[in-house]
């Protein structure tokens, strides 16, 4: 069973209302898009009318077309469903079709139904929106519509839940066995057809609305003095700049709350692994096989998460690290279990409530029909460096983080178009980056907030101009082109659901734990491995613990990895231990800050040192007597991580969403040469100008 | 006297007013684009915002239209 219609006619609130909370979202394997589906229930209203039984039908929700004609890889995919040419991948031919119509624009949304009624499937027109319709005095004479469609018409309201009992009824009664097909035949091309179908098929919908849908040209609020305003050039450009600005006060103010809340939770939780692992080593015949049996636990959880299968490779992988596992000692174990896996957790889900904040707010403004304002405007600015209007919804997500803004680049319709923009998202800030920014500030301007801000402000820039202007280098080079020109849709003002804002919130935040989730979790795993082996020597011993884990640092792999690559860094102005942060951030960016307290001998928890961490930072000195973070080293390492990529989640997404390895390395490559560049120009001239 | 064929009148060129759209001279993916939100020979239409992107009335469906695919659609002035 399909679910299909225009975008904007409220199809995906129309799912949302009918599966509920039993939608999830599948990935059907050879198709990357991802499709959402639920088991509806339907009750059996048969001829006896005390008939409860129910029965289970499986409804795809297909992403929004306006013809069966794809102008766009989701549109094809989501035509090529109807077709049944993807029963491969889907299970069966489609049994039955549900297409929405919007009930204010009949003419244009019936041209998809009239294609899709073509296919002889067994179709249901749902006419959504019908509160709408109601409010602004369209009358629609549905027996007339059913006779002109030859198929069940159903008025729904998805917003209202109106209608929704009939629509099941009608899906019931169309699935039910031994139905007949109905027997619609259209010719698609009626006599004086000039070779635009579409002319011939406007033609037959304008007749049908003639016939049976009625306009009073008095009621209905008529919004246009506000579209007017919202699409002009100064106008519309303040009003864009003021929502967004009003989003990310919202994003940053509300989500303050549930992040401590994650992160008191989290440190409560590697409390409680803490005290529930022994103290005493036990013996290796009783411990090893539950050191074991929790590894391949974590590993099951995580490839279920993911929706990795159990291949022969992904078996074996866990197992063998299951019994590298079993083998630690008991200490390791611990370390590795509460800074590596709950450590590692913790860093994914901290983000998660901005993440949230910010899709719940765009769907309200995209279901408001707000968005494509926005693109509209956006249009002019963006064009010139080769960007779709469109483009400013990922861009706007890529603030929060550049994973969920990648996914949002999904409704740019164009390959060329689309690609651009994955590969300059994550120049944007993210806020991943703002622990770094924040601990630059209070080392550089810690005594003049105004200065801080103005350094803030000045990071948030560069990363913006970075993206147009590669944009803009992407257009002249490697992707040439122009952005297709836009035509696009504006879709009615209406009220948005907080339902709907909300289920598909729950939908992108599941979507998100599921791809970066497990990503990062192994990251982290695998900078513990490497910020932890080889041990020290037991027989040192170090008079402070904080020494300790100095010492241990400096002696693993990351750290002789940061003396390796220190002539690579030391023209930008770091040092060996810099670049221990810049190696075991190179998965993400916030960990930098919580190296750089131990590479310095903060201790792991630099807050509760008598010397915070960027006291301690201030007073380093090179071998030479000279301050590390001068003024030049700082800005050198701010800039450095502005436009450095330093996010292999990020990476893992690119690689999804465009299909092979070679664009995330190139993202990867190129942001990195940029990242070091600049900040070897801002160092140079810095310290030539005496700042160092 | 040869006959003059006058100039047909593109929507990028044209002023605020309702057109009957004559042909639409965009070829490939832009057609498809343009075709189906009904931009499509025949069909009436009307410039409510003139620029760049410009905004265009179509029944009851609104289109945000760059003036670049505008430039490839003809038009003839409907007398109201």
């Amino acid at each position: 069973m399909l679910l299909v219609g225009n975008p904007n006619v409220g199809k995906t609130s129309l799912f949302n209302a009918l599966a509920g909370m039993r939608a999830k979202t599948a990935n059907y394997p050879g198709i990357t898009v991802d499709l959402r589906k639920a088991a509806l229930k339907v009750a059996s209203v048969d001829n006896d009318p005390r008939c409860q039984a129910s029965t289970q039908i499986e409804l795809v929700d297909l992403p929004g077309l306006y013809s069966m004609e794809p102008a766009s890889p989701e549109e094809e995919v989501a035509a090529r469903c109807i077709r049944g040419e993807l029963s491969d991948q889907l299970g069966d031919r489609p049994s039955a079709v549900v297409v929405v119509v919007d009930a204010t624009n009949v003419a244009r949304t019936l041209v998809l139904a009239s294609e899709v009624l073509e296919q002889n499937l067994p179709t249901i027109v749902a006419v959504n929106l019908i509160d709408a319709a109601d409010a602004a005095g369209t009358k629609i004479e549905f027996d007339d519509l059913r006779r002109q469609l030859g198929c069940p018409v159903i008025p729904v309201s998805a917003r209202k839940g109106r209608g929704l009992a009939e629509l099941r009824e009608a899906i019931y009664t169309l699935t039910k066995p031994a139905e007949s097909v109905l027997p619609i035949a259209r010719q698609s091309c009626v006599a004086g057809c000039t070779g635009c179908p579409y002319a011939a098929r406007y033609d037959w919908a304008d007749g049908v609305v003639k016939s049976s849908v009625q306009q009073d040209p008095r009621k209905g609020v008529k919004l246009e003095w506000l579209d007017k305003l919202l699409t002009s050039k100064g106008f519309g450009l303040i009003a864009l700049l003021s929502v967004m600005l009003a989003v990310f006060f919202l994003i940053f103010s509300l989500a303050d709350i549930p992040m401590s809340a994650i992160e008191d939770g989290f440190g409560w939780i590697g409390g409680v692994v803490d005290d529930l692992l022994p103290t005493e080593p036990l013996s290796a015949a009783l411990w090893f096989p539950i050191a074991t049996g929790i590894s391949l636990a974590v590993f099951a959880g995580a490839y279920w998460l993911n929706g990795t299968r159990w291949t022969r490779v992904s078996t074996l992988i866990a197992v063998v690290v299951s019994v590298l596992v079993g083998c630690l000692p008991l200490d390791d174990f611990r370390s590795l279990a509460i800074d590596g896996v709950v450590g590692g957790i913790a860093g994914v889900v901290v983000f998660l409530p901005q993440i949230c904040i910010l899709f719940f707010f765009i769907t309200l403004l995209e279901d408001s029909g707000y968005m494509a304002r926005g693109a509209f405007v956006m249009e002019r600015i963006m064009r010139r460096v080769g960007l779709p209007g469109k483009a400013f919804v990922p861009m706007l997500s890529a603030h929060a983080c550049a994973i969920p803004g990648i996914m949002a680049a999904r409704t740019i319709e164009t390959w060329r178009d689309r690609l651009v923009t994955i590969l300059v998202l994550p120049l944007l800030t993210c806020s991943a980056r703002l622990p770094v920014y924040v601990m630059v500030a209070a080392l550089l301007f810690g005594d003049s907030p105004w200065k801080a801000s103005v350094m803030f402000a000045a990071a948030y820039i560069l990363g913006l101009v970075a993206a147009l202007g590669t944009a803009f280098v992407l257009k002249k080079t490697v992707i040439p082109g122009e952005a297709a020109p836009l035509v696009l849709e504006l879709p009615r003002y209406r009220l948005p659901s907080l339902r709907n804002a909300w289920f598909t919130t729950l939908d992108r935040a599941t979507v998100f734990l599921r791809q970066a989730g497990t990503t990062i979790l192994l990251i982290s795993v695998v900078l513990w491995a490497s910020a932890t082996y080889p041990k020290l020597p037991t027989d040192v011993s170090y008079p402070t613990e904080r020494e300790h884990a100095q010492a241990a640092l400096a002696n693993s792999f990351a750290g002789k990895a940061g003396r390796l690559v220190e002539p690579i860094f030391a023209p930008l102005g770091f040092d060996w231990k810099i670049d221990v942060g810049i190696i075991t951030s190179f998965a993400a960016r916030e960990v930098l800050v919580s190296t750089l307290s131990i590479v310095y001998g903060l201790g792991e928890d630099g807050s509760e040192e008598p010397l915070g961490l960027v006291e301690t930072l201030r007073r380093q000195t090179r071998p030479d007597g000279s301050l590390v973070f001068s003024t030049a080293t700082g800005l050198s390492l701010l800039v450095f991580f502005v436009l450095a990529m330093q996010c292999l989640p990020t990476q893992v997404v690119t690689k999804r969403e465009t299909g092979s390895w070679k664009w995330a390395v190139f993202q990867f490559i190129y942001m990195t040469a940029l990242a070091y560049l600049t900040a070897l120009i801002v160092y140079q001239s810095l310290a030539a100008a005496g700042y160092a | 006297m040869p006959m003059v064929q006058a100039p047909s009148l593109t929507l990028a060129d044209a002023n605020a007013g309702r057109f009957r759209c004559e042909q639409v001279l965009a070829a490939g993916l832009d057609a498809v684009r343009l075709k189906r939100l009904g931009i499509c020979a025949g069909r009436e239409l009307e410039l409510i915002g003139r620029g760049d992107p410009m905004v265009v009335r179509i029944g009851e469906s609104r289109i945000g239209l760059s003036r670049q695919l505008a430039s490839l659609v003809t038009v003839e002035i409907q007398v109201p």
